[in-house]
């Protein structure tokens, strides 16, 4: 059968306003458009405005989950909320088949005065639950936030995370067809994370369409089957999830890169050189020269060379102290090689950072952060997820059966 | 919400076989169905009526557990300015005469009605800006904030009219079965107040103007309605009295309350009938320019 797809974008443009002054004044006017009937159809803009969103056309299917990444002011909350309903498109059209439920304003219509208990009744009212059905959940509500004896306790003494997974509860323990998730993942400890990540992966299982909002691309990998990319109110790009995520990785990497370039130095020695491959295979080795150039001899030099990953994590450091390096620093210049036989990163852009000490690392004479980069290629499709891609034997019944087998 | 408009669609989840609601959102004017708009009003009002109870109960009990006086804030304004007009006549600053009922119960009749008036004329405002960062990000009936601000608006007059009658009462006045219908005169005043400003409110969540506007017009608007005072037999603010559309609606209190001056017919079904089918404008009105305000209330 041929099923319509929950969600449906097709050619939306949306115009915003820069100057408050002009925005109020073309609130008016568009307000005054609504009531004549012409509506807010408009291809151009008026000045001070600019496109929020401009042409973006895609699709959710039932039962399917699509990530939405792009930079701050790409314009993915402003689709949620036209989406949502919230906001009305400057062009093109929306269709939803399917009751919404969005993730985006957790604990909105929360008093902070009143207790957990009361506000978990004004929030669920809010999000269009019946009486009924919030005394139905809400005990699922109670058990699932975790809030324990704090539930009668006003919302103002709560910490932000005890808002946030109370605001989650409310929102999740519902089925509506279609799920909007902004950005709230990322609220409260790694183990309520976790029992999120359950709650809308059993979503997804049971049929349900989300449209998930996230800068992190672990998130939307772990989420997602095809990732819509925008960038400054367009689709820059729209495909199966690694196949995106790697490539805007990529780029997060490339223009993180001269952000994450930061040198110091006493004057006495600097970089003059590095040797490293632009790409290598996730497990291949690698090879780096660093070359040094010294104004001075050292006392007791350390010298370490570090990895950091797109998202700004050291993943790998050594220093010639923790690997017993003898090490002599002289006037002149000074070559430093080293080799890893196997580097098991997963894929994704690494930079190398250099950093030169004395006295046992009381003194810091050089920092050179991003001094070169390089890159680790996909050899097999998987998930991509974690640090290291290592491939581990793995045991089975079976396998165990078999060897015991051998044995005998 | 106002821009959606609802159709049903034979879609099916894949393991089960049922009517998934469907909403297309353009930037067409709803006004341009009408038929669709109104339907679709309707059917928000029935969503909003439960909203708008725990809303209600929420702010209401929120305020009040913030106070240590609690309900008597609701009376406390109206008793003030009561008895300062006392005052000032019994010291024959001003001279003010009410005929068979006692002054302080005509003034404080006249400032508890005035203030229904007045918190039914803010409602509309308030709930917006109050309820400012729900409406920019939750999908829910607007409507519900308004129906809201009654249910609070109607909470603090009960108390306050309970006082009115103790009040009256004790000061021997000549209390008249007709006051049960005075909810009729109490209902006009609200739904007057409303349906001002809730055609304000869209504009005053814009532009402070508003709001400020409305401060500096309520005291003069006060000293030209029959608020504290009877009105005066002959002069400008006779002429402005006589049209003024809030003195229908303090006649027939007053003369359901204590049997005095004569019921005001004419200009009450005017004002009254005229509200009422202004509502109904308004309320379509206000559903059709929200997501244009909330748009512009984020900013």
């Amino acid at each position: 059968m041929d099923i319509a797809p929950a969600i449906q974008v097709s050619s939306v443009s949306k115009r915003y306003c820069r100057s408050l002054k002009k925005s109020l004044w073309y609130g008016i006017r568009d307000m005054g458009n609504e009531l004549v009937g012409r509506g807010q159809q408009a291809d151009h803009l008026r000045p001070a405005e600019f496109w929020a969103l401009k042409d973006v056309s895609f699709e959710v299917g039932h039962g399917e989950s699509v990530g939405l990444v792009g930079h701050n002011g790409a314009g993915k909350t402003t689709l949620l909320k036209l989406i949502n309903g919230l906001v009305k498109p400057s062009s093109g059209r929306i269709t939803v088949r399917g009751s919404v439920r969005a993730l985006i304003a957790l604990g909105a219509g929360f008093n902070p005065v009143l207790t957990g208990r009361e506000n978990i009744r004004v929030a669920s009212a809010v999000l269009g639950f019946s009486e009924q059905e919030t005394r139905d959940r809400f005990d699922d509500i109670v058990d699932f936030s975790e809030l324990g004896e704090f539930l009668d306790a006003p919302v103002q003494t709560y910490s932000s995370g005890m808002v946030a997974r109370l605001g989650f509860s409310i929102a999740v323990h519902t089925r509506p067809d279609i799920l909007l998730v902004d950005e709230v993942l990322a609220v409260g400890d790694l183990r309520f994370a976790m029992k999120c990540f359950q709650k809308i992966g059993s979503f997804r299982a049971e049929g349900g369409a989300i449209l998930l909002v996230s800068h992190n691309p672990y998130m939307i990998r772990r989420n997602c089957d095809r990732v819509v990319w925008m960038e400054t109110g367009h689709v820059r790009e729209i495909g199966e999830v690694n196949e995106i995520c790697d490539a805007y990785e990529a780029e997060m990497a490339n223009e993180a890169a001269p952000s994450l370039q930061e040198h110091y130095s006493d004057g006495t020695i600097r970089v003059v050189g590095v040797d490293c491959p632009a790409e290598i295979a996730s497990g291949e080795g690698l090879s780096l020269r660093v070359v040094l150039e010294s104004e001075r001899a050292f006392v007791n030099p350390i010298v370490q060379v570090s990895f950091t990953d797109a998202g700004g994590q050291h993943v790998v450091v050594n220093d010639t102290l923790n690997d017993h390096v003898g090490l002599e620093l002289e006037r002149g210049t000074n070559v430093f090689e080293l080799d890893y036989p196997t580097l098991p990163l997963r894929p994704g852009v690494y930079t190398f950072n250099v950093a030169v000490s004395e006295q046992f690392m009381t003194n810091l004479c050089l920092m050179d952060l991003a001094v070169g980069r390089f890159e680790v290629r996909r050899e097999r499709e998987d998930h991509g997820a974690g640090v290291l891609a290592l491939a581990p034997t793995w045991h089975t019944d079976a396998t165990a059966a078999a060897r015991d087998e051998a044995a005998r | 919400m106002a821009t959606a408009r609802a159709e049903q669609a034979v879609t099916a989840f894949p393991h089960e076989q049922r009517q998934l609601p469907v909403r297309v959102y353009t930037p067409e004017s709803p006004i341009r169905h009408p038929g669709t708009l109104v339907r679709d009003a309707f059917r928000d009002l029935a969503i909003a009526r439960k909203l708008a109870w725990r809303l209600a109960v929420r702010d209401i009990s929120a305020q009040y557990r913030q106070t240590f006086l609690g309900y008597l804030w609701a009376l406390l304004p109206s008793v003030m300015i009561t008895l300062v007009w006392v005052a000032l006549n019994r010291a024959n600053v001003v001279h003010i005469s009410t005929g068979t009922i006692s002054f302080a119960v005509f003034a404080l009749s006249g400032t508890i009605f005035w203030s229904l008036f007045l918190d039914s004329l803010n409602s509309p405002l308030s709930q917006l800006s109050g309820n400012r960062t729900m409406l920019v990000r939750v999908q829910f009936p607007p409507e519900a904030l308004l129906l809201s601000g009654l249910v609070q608006v109607a909470f603090s007059f009960a108390i306050k009219l309970a006082l009115l009658l103790v009040v009256a009462a004790a000061l021997g006045a000549p209390l008249q079965w007709t006051l049960v219908l005075v909810v009729i005169p109490a209902f006009a005043f609200v739904a007057f107040g409303v349906v001002v400003g809730t055609l304000l409110a869209p504009l005053g969540a814009l532009y402070k103007d508003v709001q400020q506007g409305l401060l500096a017009i309520v005291m003069p608007l006060m000293f030209l309605t029959p608020v504290i005072y009877p009105p005066p037999p002959a002069g400008v603010a006779a002429t402005i009295m006589r049209y003024n559309p809030l003195t229908p609606l303090f006649g027939l209190t007053r003369r359901l309350l204590f049997g005095t001056g004569v019921i005001p017919y004419e200009g009450f079904g005017i004002v009254f009938g005229g509200t009422l089918l202004v509502a109904t404008f308004g309320w379509l009105l206000f559903r059709l320019v929200m997501p244009l305000l909330i748009e512009r209330m984020e900013a």
